[in-house]
């Protein structure tokens, strides 16, 4: 039989790397604080899953790194900074590792990045949207010139990678932005995290100047795709493990909570609608983990826009069903059910990463 | 739908072609079931996917034809097929005794009889051990006693298998399966339904003091409903690659359309791809033995879903022409809603999830 992530799950291995994760969960402290990109990442250095995931040996373990990975960051909750965690590592490595053999900065900003030292705010790209900035070499310069409307902005975020095409090559070139570059504004700003860390921003660039070092090389679309397809896909299986945590929480609530001396979770209705969401729940995993074994195969971009927006789409629904079964006691802002259900809607920023042509198609 | 063996469905395909334009050209209204079967069985496409002696063992072969039928033949035929070959024959595969098999299942693949499975009777179709149909341990054998309603393939087959209570409380150990064949004296055919969808296809039947052999029992005595829970999860299997290969060919129709907005058409497809991993992990858990009522029960009713999701949307891209009676949307709508009960209501598959909560 086909060795898939759903059939690898149960393995000795899984269990093994599911438990390198566990422990370095415990490294954390306090528990309770989410953890900024940095920290994370400096909790995978620590414990050597970064290493694990750039080299892990073998397809099945890739897969495994893989998985537990976004449930590990959703452990944290689903929130900017598990996103931010996970795109440094899906995609800016991936792309800075790709690049170090023609660029010092690029092969020195990996090596940062994979210290903790420096990341980078992330683009969320608007598939084949007409305000792509424009870029044109000017002697030794380059000079940057347009609009990125839509970027996730953390406090330890420090600059941009910016994929743009240019007039002599049909290959992205890629270019690093430090956030404080003059000519580059922030038009708009909306905050995404209560504790105001983290925001989209939208930013203008006005005859940003660049130097030929700052041109870290170039790409071909299909190696950027690919990257943020499997960012996609981990990013589904994060929200499907924080759908989980957020279905069981309810479940045991209605549990223990009595009407008339019986459980609620044994009325029928509630019962139905909760399983219902549990079926839900199973298809979007399936899906997930479908799109995680397609990687290097042809259909692999629309499985994993599509097991994106499906949970994407179910963590809203599940976070909100749950928070209205949890009653008046979940519908205060201490409660774990209101914390999925607020997080689950900034995930809305999101949404136009996934064209639907792509999914209609 | 996942499948190596391209020999196979290519096969497959030619066979649907050539039988599709012999049986449905002149708009036939009576259903060549047992034709169909037996042209199957002609080109070795039958059950090439059943264990050894029978197929190679290619669970997915099995899945395929289901589906493919599903896509490609209306819908009362691709039902009866399936409730004959992987309902009732699979069923007697599986659990009944050597001599049984050898009477029974040759002629059922040969396509010289045709099977039914009934457990449905007109006061108990969700409850199953509140079923009045009883059997009596006699000298000869069994004596068989009651009324089976809403039942499959029941219009037109041979034999059918039966589940009777055979004590008189609700204990799981209180029912037990039989083969009944329908030409035994006590036995009444009655007119098939006046259902919405499949016409022809569904009946029942009335039996008094049936007297069957000691042999023509599946399985231990005591053990049947026990028995059929667990063929339940493979009925809803197959019924659910129907529902696959169904919506499908729905999703095609509907893109054909230029009508439909992208972002609806986008939540389609995702929910269709959505469905068809789960189906195919279901697949992957079903052989590995591994595959929980919770879960098939989930396959049913996510494709319950989708089905009906898809049914409708067809309907109002349609406009009025999707309400006629006889038209294709209309038909569709009419079998969605009778998948949606074979197997066991959405309901009672919310229950079986529910109740592992």
């Amino acid at each position: 039989m086909k060795t898939t992530t759903h059939s690898l799950l149960s393995s000795e291995l899984s269990n093994s790397i599911a438990a390198a994760f566990t422990h370095t969960t415990n490294l954390h402290s306090p528990v309770n604080t989410p953890p900024a990109p940095h920290e994370l990442i400096r909790l995978l250095g620590e414990t050597r899953l970064v290493a694990a995931l750039i080299d892990p040996g073998s397809h099945e373990s890739l897969l495994l790194h893989q998985v537990h990975l976004a449930n590990w960051l959703a452990g944290f909750g689903v929130s900017a900074a598990t996103d931010l965690a996970l795109h440094q590592l899906c995609t800016v490595y991936p792309l800075l590792k790709h690049l170090s053999a023609g660029s010092a900065n690029a092969r020195a900003l990996a090596t940062q990045l994979l210290h903790a030292e420096k990341l980078a705010a992330r683009i969320i790209q608007p598939w084949g949207h007409a305000t792509n900035p424009s870029a044109r070499q000017t002697g030794k310069h380059w000079i940057i010139q347009g609009e990125l409307p839509l970027c996730l902005v953390g406090v330890d975020t420090e600059y941009l990678l910016i994929p743009l095409t240019t007039p002599d090559s049909s290959a992205l070139a890629i270019f690093c932005l430090p956030l404080g570059t003059t000519g580059l504004k922030i038009l708009a700003r909306a905050p995404v995290s209560a504790s105001g860390d983290y925001f989209i921003a939208r930013i203008s660039l006005e005859n940003v100047q660049l130097t030929e070092a700052q041109h870290l090389g170039s790409v071909d679309s299909d190696f950027m795709q690919q990257r943020g397809n499997t960012q996609l896909t981990l990013a589904a299986i994060a929200q499907n493990h924080t759908s989980e945590t957020v279905l069981t929480t309810s479940i045991e609530f209605l549990r223990k909570r009595l009407a008339n001396n019986a459980p609620l979770l044994k009325l029928d209705v509630l019962q139905q609608r909760l399983a219902a969401l549990r079926a839900k729940l199973s298809m979007a995993q399936a899906l997930a983990f479908s799109a995680l074994d397609a990687q290097e195969a042809h259909n692999f971009t629309q499985l994993a826009h599509a097991s994106y927006e499906n949970s994407r789409q179910l963590l809203q629904t599940i976070s909100g069903e749950c928070l209205h079964l949890g009653g008046i006691n979940h519908y205060r802002n201490d409660s774990e059910l209101a914390d999925a259900y607020q997080e689950a809607r900034w995930n809305n920023f999101f949404s136009a990463y996934t064209p639907a042509a792509v999914l209609a198609d | 739908m996942q499948l190596t063996d391209n020999q196979y469905s290519q096969q497959l395909q030619q066979w649907l072609a050539q039988s599709t334009k012999t049986h449905f050209t002149n708009g036939q209204q009576q259903w060549p079931v047992r034709e169909w079967v037996k042209s199957l069985a002609k080109a070795n496409l039958s059950v090439a996917g059943w264990p050894a002696p029978y197929g190679d063992g290619e669970l997915r072969k099995q899945l395929h034809l289901h589906y493919r039928i599903a896509r490609n033949a209306p819908g009362s035929l691709g039902l009866c097929i399936t409730s004959h070959l992987d309902i009732g024959a699979r069923c007697l595969m599986e659990k009944a005794s050597p001599q049984l098999a050898e009477q029974w299942l040759a002629p059922a693949l040969r396509g010289d009889a045709i099977l039914a499975l009934a457990m449905t009777e007109p006061q108990a179709g969700s409850d199953l051990q509140g079923i009045e149909f009883s059997a009596e341990k006699k000298e000869q054998g069994w004596s068989l006693t009651g009324v089976k309603r809403g039942i499959t393939n029941l219009p037109f087959a041979d034999a059918v298998i039966v589940l009777a209570r055979t004590a008189p409380n609700r204990s799981p150990f209180s029912y037990t399966l039989f083969l009944l064949p329908m030409n035994t004296p006590g036995v009444e055919r009655e007119v098939a339904l006046p259902t919405l969808a499949y016409p022809g296809c569904l009946g029942g039947m009335q039996v008094k003091n049936a007297l069957i052999p000691e042999q023509n029992v599946l399985g231990a005595p005591g053990t049947g409903l026990i028995l059929l829970m667990q063929h339940m999860a493979t009925e809803r299997l197959f019924v659910s690659a129907r529902m696959r290969g169904i919506s499908e060919m729905l999703l095609e129709k509907i893109q054909q359309h230029s009508a439909l907005a992208t972002d609806q058409l986008a939540k389609l497809k995702t929910q269709s791809l959505a469905f068809n991993a789960f189906f195919e992990q279901c697949v992957e858990n079903y052989i590995r033995q591994s595959f929980p009522a919770r879960e098939s029960a989930s396959l049913k009713y996510l494709g319950s879903q989708l089905l009906k999701t898809l049914c409708a949307t067809l309907s109002e891209q349609e406009g009025a022409a999707g309400y006629l009676a006889d038209g294709n949307a209309e038909l569709y709508q009419r079998e969605a809603m009778g998948l949606a009960l074979a197997g066991g209501s959405e309901e009672i598959m919310l229950a079986i999830i529910g109740s592992e909560l």
